[in-house]
This record gives structure tokens, sequence and C-alpha cells, in this order.
């Protein structure tokens, strides 16, 4: 009982900072990268607000995957790809 | 040392140009591998003395990271690298923290120059898809366009933002505190420096800890079943 506890702990830990982080690097990696397209090819600011939408729209998917995990794993798609090959 | 206090270059090796960092990093490895060889050396079956710690801190960081990443084989595997990276933030980050450092050449954290962080997140970087391929084979491609191909890019983008998240933050934390430390030391030299050194301690435990936690968990999650 108290393994379980301290692997949650561990667990929920490592979420959170990686939630955290995840989210504001790639907000910020989105709209850096579209400033510098925007730099290089004269546009701005459309691929400035194209890469900032990106990241947010990065940053939305890293926490409905935490809140909601998918269940579909490697494990499912190895199977069904050999299933697939079996037919 | 007092954060830009001294140019940075030491000396040159052939064309290679040798600065402060690159000396630290190298005590810093010569200081944790010869502990290791000394506890390692003339191991017996009844462990005592240094040898004894380091089972105990072997074993405690297996269970650790077994914990963390679900897979025991995963955890035996990325363990050794993991407390490596763990061993050498740490030492890094107090490595400007040592008493005299300020007027000893050569001892700037590393972890306060990005193109160290950087390196450190590249080498997570990539090993997060060797575990990846070395787990899955071929079949670990399709997490990239999970659940839909429409989510590569922002599978991309995310795959991109995790090292530069761990290069970014631990590199701000640590240059962050150590321009506090050298603007409190010019303005004030005696006792007040001490209250933001101790918590430098704190803050430096935290981030190698962070660091090394985000590693294994994005390691675990390339390893794993779940995506």
């Amino acid at each position: 009982m108290a393994e379980k506890g301290s692997k949650n702990w561990v667990k929920g830990l490592s979420d959170a900072i990686n939630l955290a982080t995840t989210v504001a690097a790639a907000v910020a990696l989105g709209y850096f990268a579209g400033k510098w397209l925007d730099g290089k090819f004269d546009t701005e600011p459309w691929l400035t607000v194209a890469g900032f939408m990106l990241g947010v729209a990065t940053g939305i998917k890293a926490m409905w995957e935490k809140s909601f995990p998918i269940k579909k794993s490697i494990q499912d798609i190895k199977e069904k790809t050999s299933k697939r090959e079996n037919e | 040392m007092i954060f830009g206090m001294w140019d940075s270059t030491l000396f040159h090796l052939g064309p290679i140009p040798v600065d402060h960092l690159i000396v630290t990093e190298w005590v810093i490895i010569a200081f944790i591998g010869i502990i290791a060889m000394t506890a390692t050396k003339n191991m017996q079956m009844v462990p005592r003395g240094l040898q004894n710690a380091f089972e105990a801190i072997v074993l405690w960081t297996y269970d650790f990271f077994t914990q963390l990443m679900d897979k025991e084989s995963v955890a035996k595997k990325w363990a050794p690298l993991l407390t490596s990276f763990f061993l050498f933030i740490l030492l890094s980050n107090y490595s400007g923290l040592i008493p005299g450092a300020a007027r000893i050449e050569g001892f700037q954290p590393p972890t306060s120059n990005w193109n160290v962080t950087m390196t450190l997140a590249l080498i997570t970087f990539f090993s997060v898809h060797i575990a990846g391929f070395s787990e899955h084979g071929g079949h670990y491609l399709h997490h990239f366009v999970s659940p839909s191909w429409a989510m590569l890019p922002l599978n991309l983008v995310e795959e991109v933002a995790h090292p530069l998240s761990l290069t970014v933050r631990l590199f701000g934390n640590i240059f962050g505190e150590e321009m506090v430390i050298a603007y409190l030391l010019f303005m004030a030299p005696f006792i007040v420096p001490s209250a933001i050194m101790g918590l430098s301690l704190l803050l430096g435990a935290i981030q190698a800890i962070v660091f090394t936690i985000l590693s294994a968990s994005y390691i675990a999650a390339a390893a794993g079943e779940g995506h």
C-alpha cells in the first residue's frame, strides 16, 4: 500500500512538471518559430499567429491526453497490425 | 566563480578553445568517476563502507525509476544514464557555491550556460527515441500520427518542446540564481548573499531532480505502452 502511494506521488509529480513545462514550451516554440519564419518570408504577422495557435493547440492536446488518456497503445497497434498481416 | 568575472577562455587544445565551463565539467566528471571507482574497487560479497553505501544508492535508484517508469527492464536499462544526469547536474549547480569558488577560475556552474543544458537535453531527446525504437521497433513511428494523421504537426511540436523546456528551465534557473548572487555580492558583500546562497542549495537540488524525473518520464512514455 505504501509502495502504491509512493508510486502515485512520483508519477503525479512527474506528470505535473511534464504538463506545465510542455504547455509553456510548446506555446513559446510555436510563437518564436512563427516570428522567425515571418522575418524570413516577410509575411508578418500571419506565421507568428499561426505558430502561436499551433503551440496553443499542442498545449491543449497535451493537457487533454493527460486528463483523458488514450486507450490505444503501441501494443494495440502491434496486435492490430499483426492481425491484419495474418489475414 | 562570480558570474562573468573572468574572460571565458582558459587555454587552447589545438584549435579548440577550452573555457571555464569545460574545466568545471572535467573536474565534476573526474570527481564522480573517482568516487565510483573507489566504491567499486575490490568488491566483496558482504559489502562494507563505501561499497555498502553505493549498493544501497543503486538499489534505491532502481526502485525509484521502476516506480516512475512502470517497466523494470526499462528502468534498469536507463537508470545509469538518469542517475548520471542527476549527479552531474547537482554538482554543476553546486559548483558555484564552493567556499572560495569566487577566487578560483573555472567554478562557474556549467548549467548556467545554455550550451551545456541544451547538450544534456539533446542527450535526453535522442535517448527517448532510442528507447522508443528499441522497445517497439518500427511501430514506434505510429505514435507520431496518433490518434490520427491530422495530429502529426502537434505531435512534432510536442517532441521539440520537450528538449526546449528542459534546456530553458535548467539554464534560466541557474543563470538567474548566479546573476542574483553576483549582484548581491557587489551591493552587500557580507552576510546578505548567504541567504540566497542557502536558497541555491535547495534550488540546485530541485532542478537536478526535475530534469531527471522529466527525462525519465519522456523515456518511459516512449518505451511504455500508453501513448
